[in-house]
């Protein structure tokens, strides 16, 4: 069961009422459960990132936000206005929130000013609906574009119409459904600043929707990090990375090397010797987060690739305490051009490591591998998949 | 600035906060249906209207036919009381005949029909054959004549004795009638002819959405091109002739037309000419329900596999969204028995028909020397001068333009609804909406008859447009899903998130996006409207008649000349509509009826 965690950063926030608020939030089509109980506030003026792998029901939470998925128990606020619980839902046109689709969905049979001015029409004079959406425009850097047609466009235009049409209705909640997957990947690493920047100069409540970590990452005040419809952990970017607390948050954020090993000794009062499975290897581990373990406790160790080091074994540096050092050969070696990827052969045990690309080492060349006490992470737990 | 703009959404908020607990106490609770509540007013008025007029045009005269067939007395007998007797008459042998051989004519066309569509849509999608482009609009031409005006173009020519063929094998000394139309044969014959455009789209459309992929790995495997056509591409497209097998055996039930001009009144009489025979002769509408429940049970039978073979059908298409070009297999020889069935194609139903219909329109009698003809225009005078099928030509362009467009408007809310929305009246409405498929015309106007036969709408054009209406909503419909499928959910949801409700989402966004689904099904029940004999022929009145009917009383009283303008002009109609079509709206007549096959 996922527990309820509000990281507040507005100091305000104890006093008004979050901008987004679920309470067990459940939501099922007939016998699969996509959602089976899911809590999260978001505090007003946040970006918030619902990370996960596809189908782990972050796009079905933010529909459901959006009014254009129906849950089946728990209940949605937005500002404290109750918007949806299991028996009746407030129709997504009356929510006030609006939404960035991942096919940017410009309508096609309409003007990029039209298109922009659809939301407007009907709630503001003529010339005034024609003002706002200009503006929209201006915003995005798409003055000019008015008369073109959805068609006409480019891919990140495109997208760039779709934000100018959610941001124009000045929505209390500004929804991303992976508004940039389907953007070429150039262009989807230079409109993730570009995004970030806008949404800081709108400076509304965002929830962003993605599976790609590193986006997530510059995207995000708070990243949720969801599996299974279940929320595994959330905290800031660099948390999640640093410290994931379980063997699914360290696969899914960046590269990571995972053993699962037995408590040997308790050297600290956060370090322990842990001997891992299958070679008895030794490893030092020193937790910077709350996990307690006790000797003969199982647990998973998780090792950044790019925190393991590789040493020439006929020179090797003056060990430090409390780091663990393996005799190793080199399997596999990668140039990717900032970096070098290595395969080390370690007992029978391969590791996977990332070095900068001035550290040259070659296939079957024996190696020392480094492992500060600070660079592993130590999951309690027997269970390697959660 | 900042702060009056939260003012006023907080207002705005405070609004529709009520409004939602307005909304929720006064719609019922069958369209919040525990999802989405707080109508518009709209969109409550567009759901009422859609379901009065499936109740009225679908429900009440689908009941009618079942209520009509345990009736004891015909309509307007006020001694009638429940009564199995008319359906127990069915058991007689009479009956029990006419079912078997309608049953065994609708299972030999629609084999017929599904080889010799399968083979054209294979030569035109997959092969070298020459004039594709050109072939492609023939095999799919006669969807668009009506099959009735074809029935007395071939009695024209090839009746027993008067036939312009046996007139001319006589002429050049060979004994006897060398054809004869009015055998059941030629019923099945005239049938196959109309019947075989459908297994043609069925299949090519199958074969066109199949990737190459396929049958380039199988030829990757080292198969040849046969062994792959066989192996491969066959099985792959069974399901499409499969369905379109039972689709075609389902509209033979139905078709009264061929069968009652080219039989008469004493070949054999296939049950949709029962019911037609036993309201004309004895106005035995109790039995004519009858006989209908019965065609009705069979059609039901041949839905049911047809929309279990539609299933696994749509489970094998493999749709691609990029555009791919089968590689083409050279037939090289085969090419001329290729050509010499489509040009004979063309020939048996579009050319030979047509020349037989003007020549017999414009000649004043039957003359035995073909190359020496006398002419005149005295039967097309006669038409334009007779009021009766002047008044009749006006009523078919006032029905043809108001029921496709009641028709199509119907076809775009149910579309919307079943597809859309999550109202748990939907699945309610696709249901309805679906229905008529399995009730041939002739069966349907029985349950019109007695459903609204005390109503200000019997015997006027109203209850044509109506009959017409539930008639096609399936077709319509399908038309309109097949668009709605295309087009991408987001586009909607956008527009909801944008603060638009349902109304406005279906008129601003959805209905544009679907326009060029909307023209040709437009233009689909057009053609279908005014074709129709099979529903008309039961439910006009001298009042309110249209140009089908008039054909057949022209054909009833043996008035063949009259019936041959008359049908002519019908001709000229329809090809004028899909050309206008062409020309305004840019649909294609491919689209118009190719879209129905999705």
């Amino acid at each position: 069961m996922t527990t309820i965690e509000t990281i507040n950063m507005a100091p305000e926030g104890a006093t008004k009422s979050p901008a987004v608020e679920i309470r067990g939030l459940e939501v099922r089509y007939g016998a699969v459960v996509a959602v089976p109980e899911l809590n999260l506030v978001v505090e007003e003026g946040d970006l918030v990132t619902l990370l996960g792998p596809s189908g782990c029901g972050k796009t079905t939470t933010l529909r459901c936000i959006a009014g254009l998925e129906s849950p089946s128990g728990g209940e949605i606020r937005i500002h404290g206005d109750l918007v949806a619980d299991g028996s009746w839902q407030m129709p997504p046109e009356r929510r006030n929130v609006n939404m960035v689709f991942q096919t940017y969905a410009v309508w096609p049979h309409m003007s990029v000013l039209d298109n922009v001015a659809f939301g407007l029409r009907g709630q503001f004079p003529r010339s005034e609906v024609k003002d706002r959406a200009a503006e929209a425009l201006k915003l995005v850097g798409l003055s000019g574009f008015e008369k073109r047609y959805g068609t006409e466009l480019s891919g990140g235009q495109q997208q760039r119409v779709a934000l100018a049409r959610a941001v124009v209705t000045e929505p209390r909640v500004l929804l991303y459904d992976e508004p940039l997957s389907n953007l070429d990947a150039a262009l989807r690493e230079q409109m993730r600043f570009e995004l970030r920047e806008l949404h800081d100069r709108i400076g509304k409540t965002g929830i962003y929707v993605t599976h790609d970590q590193s986006e997530s990452m510059v995207m995000s005040d708070k990243v949720v990090l969801m599996q299974d419809g279940r929320i595994v952990q959330e905290g800031r970017p660099r948390e999640l990375y640093e410290e994931p607390r379980t063997a699914f948050a360290a696969r899914f954020l960046g590269t990571a090397n995972m053993w699962t090993g037995r408590v040997r000794e308790q050297i600290g009062e956060n370090s322990y010797v842990v001997e891992l499975d299958n070679d008895a290897l030794p490893c030092t581990v020193t937790c910077a987060g709350e996990a307690r373990s006790r000797p003969g406790d199982r647990g998973t160790i998780a090792v950044r690739a790019e925190r393991v080091t590789l040493a020439d074994p006929g020179n090797p540096p003056s060990a430090t305490a409390g780091t663990s050092s393996w005799q190793g050969r080199i399997t596999r070696a990668a140039y990717l051009g900032s970096k070098y990827e290595y395969h080390v052969l370690v007992g029978d045990r391969s590791v996977r490591v990332e070095a900068p690309s001035r550290a040259v080492f070659e296939v079957d060349q024996d190696v020392l591998v480094h492992l500060s006490a600070d660079a592993p992470v130590w999951i309690p737990g027997d269970a390697e998949s959660r | 600035m900042g702060t009056s703009r939260e003012r006023t959404q907080t207002v705005q908020v405070k609004n529709s906060r009520q409004n939602q607990q307005q909304g929720e106490k006064l719609q019922p609770r069958l369209f919040s249906a525990r999802r989405f509540s707080g109508f518009r007013p709209i969109t409550a008025i567009a759901a009422v209207v859609l379901i009065a007029v499936l109740v009225i045009v679908v429900v009440i005269p689908v009941a009618y036919v079942f209520y009509g067939a345990t009736r004891s007395g015909t309509i307007g007998d006020p001694q009638t009381h429940f009564s199995w007797e008319p359906l127990a008459t069915l058991l007689s042998s009479t009956y029990l005949v006419s079912f078997a051989g309608t049953i065994l004519i609708g299972l030999l066309v629609a084999t017929f029909s599904v080889i010799f569509g399968g083979i054209f849509a294979w030569l035109l999608t997959r092969t070298d054959m020459p004039f594709k482009k050109f072939f492609e609009i023939v095999v799919i031409a006669p969807l668009l004549l009506s099959p009735f005006i074809g029935a007395i173009a071939w009695l024209t020519l090839a009746a027993p004795n008067s036939g312009m063929i046996n007139v001319l094998a006589e002429n050049l000394g060979i004994a006897g009638p060398i054809v004869d139309i009015t055998q059941p044969a030629g019923t099945i014959f005239v049938m196959c002819l109309y019947f075989l455009p459908y297994a043609y789209l069925f299949t090519s459309a199958s074969l066109k959405n199949m990737d190459p992929v396929y049958e380039e790995a199988s030829y990757m495997a080292g198969k040849s091109v046969l062994r792959t056509v066989f192996t491969v591409t066959l099985p792959l497209v069974r399901p499409a002739l499969v369905s379109s097998f039972f689709l075609i055996a389902i509209l033979s039930l139905g078709v009264f037309s061929i069968p009652a001009v080219l039989g008469g009144r004493t070949g054999f009489q296939p049950v949709a000419v029962l019911v037609y025979r036993a309201v004309e002769a004895n106005s035995n509408f109790a039995l004519a329900s009858a006989i209908g429940v019965g065609v009705v049970a069979l059609a039901l039978v041949g839905t049911i596999l047809y929309r279990w073979a539609l299933r696994s059908s749509n489970r094998f298409t493999t749709i691609t969204a990029r555009g791919f070009r089968p590689r083409q297999m050279r037939i090289g020889w085969l090419k001329v028995p290729a050509l010499v069935a489509s040009f004979g194609y063309l020939a048996l139903a579009i050319v030979l028909p047509n020349i037989a219909l003007v020549i017999i329109s414009l000649t004043p009698y039957t003359q035995t020397d073909v190359t020496n003809l006398t002419f005149t225009l005295e039967h097309w005078q006669a038409i334009l001068d007779n009021r009766y099928a002047m008044m009749a030509f006006g009523n078919t362009m006032v029905v043809g333009l108001i029921a496709p467009t009641i028709t199509i408007a119907i076809a775009l809310l149910v579309s919307y609804i079943v597809e859309r929305t999550k109202w748990r009246i939907r699945r309610v409405v696709d249901f309805v909406a679906v229905i008529p498929v399995a009730i041939p015309g002739i069966v349907f106007a029985t349950g019109f008859i007695w459903a609204y036969v005390t109503t200000p709408i019997y015997a006027t054009i109203w209850i044509l447009i109506f009959a017409f209406v539930g008639s096609y909503i399936p077709h319509a419909t399908r038309v309109i899903n097949a668009s709605f499928v295309q087009i991408d959910p987001a586009l909607e949801e956008a527009a909801r998130v944008n603060g638009a409700g349902h109304a406005r989402v279906l008129s601003r966004i959805t209905a544009p996006l679907a326009m060029p689904a909307v023209l040709s099904g437009w233009i689909l029940v057009f053609l279908l409207v005014i074709r129709d004999v099979n529903t008309a022929i039961m439910l006009y009145s001298p009042r309110a008649t249209i140009l089908p009917v008039v054909t057949w009383n022209f054909v009833a009283d043996g008035d063949v000349r009259s019936a041959a303008v008359v049908g002519l002009i019908e001709t000229i109609i329809l090809i004028l509509v899909v050309v206008l079509a062409r020309i305004i709206f840019r649909v294609r007549l491919t689209s118009v009826v190719g879209r129905e096959m999705k």
